[in-house]
């Protein structure tokens, strides 16, 4: 008798891609379960194409299911819901069009898109995952009727390898350093990251912001830019764009804080390798951050930038409140651990599937 | 609700909030911030002054440009023609057509975000000076109503 068969479909396959990463690691389950199983995409990163397959070589011929992931307005749902399978959605959440409305018409409408087609899934979908508990609130709200918390799990064994020494040694350089880690986008408002700073740095004149991640949306690195040089931290604001892995951990390991002012994380997994590898986290306290710090972390709720400033110097400086906030964060880790995500996703199929 | 969440065992969120206030009541964070800016905010349309009725058109004017700057199609428009109802044929030409036309609007529509972005701007700038100009203008209606009702005799040599 064959294996049972469970593809999955992704909009764009990309290297270091939490989406891409995600169902790659659930295409490692599916196949540990006994699974034939084979990643699609409708768009493929030429270093992904021996990994992944185009979505329009998919054949649904004697398939009951297939996992979909969602996260923009694509004609790929189109594609699968053009299919006579079933879903399993995995929902990574869709940034809100708001975002976009005054600055980019185009994202703005894939963003709306990407929400009517989280509607128009609903009929097909037999079970839904979210990877935080925040996204799978909205598909509860949406009236998902099979819905569970898939979280994004986190390798350890990823980040354990010494420091880029040049740049260890140019972050030492001087400090305190900020750090934030994510594509530069309107929704993580890295801007204000900036404002935080030009007042931050009142205080502590030496200090410096690095904004690791993708220069995504060229209209808004060039405002971050701009921001800094009306605000006179031109010089204190590194954005290196995306990094290499072992920069990234080397960027970790010398920042004093880790901050977000981000208005929309769907997940947030900058904040759990801020949690293994020891920094401290000051975070705006929105959508899935709450869930995803659970009780670690520092929140705030508005935005004064003042009260940062004089925060984020107490946060540097208070080393018996570093050292309790980074230990419990460490013990936090485990919550995401890949022992337990796979468990909770194989629990949430059986409901569907005999395994 | 409160400004921070914290979960210490030697540190309660009020005790924190309270260490940060006493430092915000001190130089140099007892400053008031600048305005700042924010990225993607939709422009703040002035309301037309009820004493500035020849300011109609311009108020018209500039709430039209607010409503419409970021306003910009942006889908492909692929209607089935009979082309793309022939067998075989017809299908294929369709996916070359979406393929075309998704090309196309790719570059456009790179334009026309830089586009929108240049118009945010100047909808600000315009929205800001319109408010400006109105804020003068009453101010000089002001003064020149303080003036008339001034004593309007010349001063006898």
């Amino acid at each position: 008798m064959s294996s049972p068969v469970l593809h999955q479909a992704v909009v764009g396959a990309n290297p270091h891609d939490a989406i891409t990463d995600h169902a790659l690691l659930m295409r490692t389950w599916l196949r540990e379960l006994g699974f034939q199983s084979e990643l699609y995409a409708l768009h493929i990163h030429p270093a992904l194409a021996a990994e992944v397959r185009p979505l329009a070589s998919y054949r649904p011929s004697g398939q009951t299911y297939l996992i979909f992931h969602h996260s923009i307005g694509s004609e790929a749902v189109e594609m699968v819901l053009g299919w006579p399978v079933q879903l399993i959605l995995v929902y990574h959440n869709v940034t809100p069009a708001e975002f976009f409305e005054h600055v980019d018409p185009f994202w703005a409408a894939q963003m709306r898109l990407g929400r009517e087609q989280l509607t128009a899934l609903r009929p097909r979908t037999a079970l839904a995952l979210g990877d935080s508990p925040y996204n799978t609130a909205e598909l509860d709200a949406l009236g998902y009727a099979h819905t569970a918390v898939v979280p994004i799990t986190f390798h350890a064994a990823d980040y354990d390898m010494p420091n880029d020494p040049v740049l260890e040694a140019e972050l030492r350089r001087t400090g305190p350093n900020l750090l934030f880690v994510g594509r530069l986008a309107p929704n993580k408002r890295q801007e204000d990251l900036v404002k935080l700073l030009a007042i931050y740095r009142q205080l502590t004149p030496t200090a410096r912001l690095h904004l690791v991640g993708d220069h995504w949306l060229d209209s808004y690195v060039n405002w971050v830019v701009d921001l800094a040089e009306s605000l006179g931290v031109a010089e204190a604001v590194l954005l290196p764009g995306r990094v290499s892995q072992v920069q990234l951990v080397t960027y970790y390991r010398t920042a004093d804080l880790y901050i977000s002012m981000s208005e929309h994380e769907g997940f947030g997994k900058p904040y759990i390798e801020s949690m293994y590898l020891g920094l401290p986290i000051l975070a705006y306290g929105v959508t899935s951050t709450p869930s995803s710090l659970g009780r670690t972390g520092v929140q705030f709720h508005h935005k004064a930038y003042p009260q940062l400033a004089a925060l984020v110097d107490i946060l540097v400086t208070n080393h018996p409140l570093r050292q309790r906030l980074t230990a419990a964060q460490h013990q936090r880790v485990a919550d995401f651990s890949e022992a337990q995500a796979k468990a909770t996703f194989t629990a949430a199929l059986r409901h569907i599937i005999e395994i | 609700m409160p400004w921070l969440t914290l979960y210490d065992d030697q540190i309660t969120a009020a005790e924190l909030e309270a260490a940060v206030a006493e430092r915000v009541q001190q130089p140099p964070l007892n400053q008031r911030p600048p305005d700042f800016p924010t990225y993607g905010t939709a422009a703040r349309v002035p309301a037309l002054p009820a004493d500035f009725p020849a300011g109609l058109a311009l108020y018209h004017h500039l709430r039209l440009a607010n409503n419409l700057y970021a306003q910009a199609a942006t889908e492909p428009l692929l209607a089935d023609s009979a082309a793309t109802q022939m067998p075989v044929v017809g299908r294929l030409w369709k996916l070359v057509r979406r393929q075309a036309h998704g090309l196309i609007l790719f570059y456009v529509n790179r334009h026309v975000a830089h586009q929108t972005v240049v118009n945010s701007h100047l909808v600000h700038t315009l929205n800001e000076l319109t408010r400006l100009v109105a804020h003068q203008q009453a101010q000089i209606t002001a003064l020149q109503t303080q003036l008339d009702q001034s004593d309007p005799t010349p001063p006898t040599p």
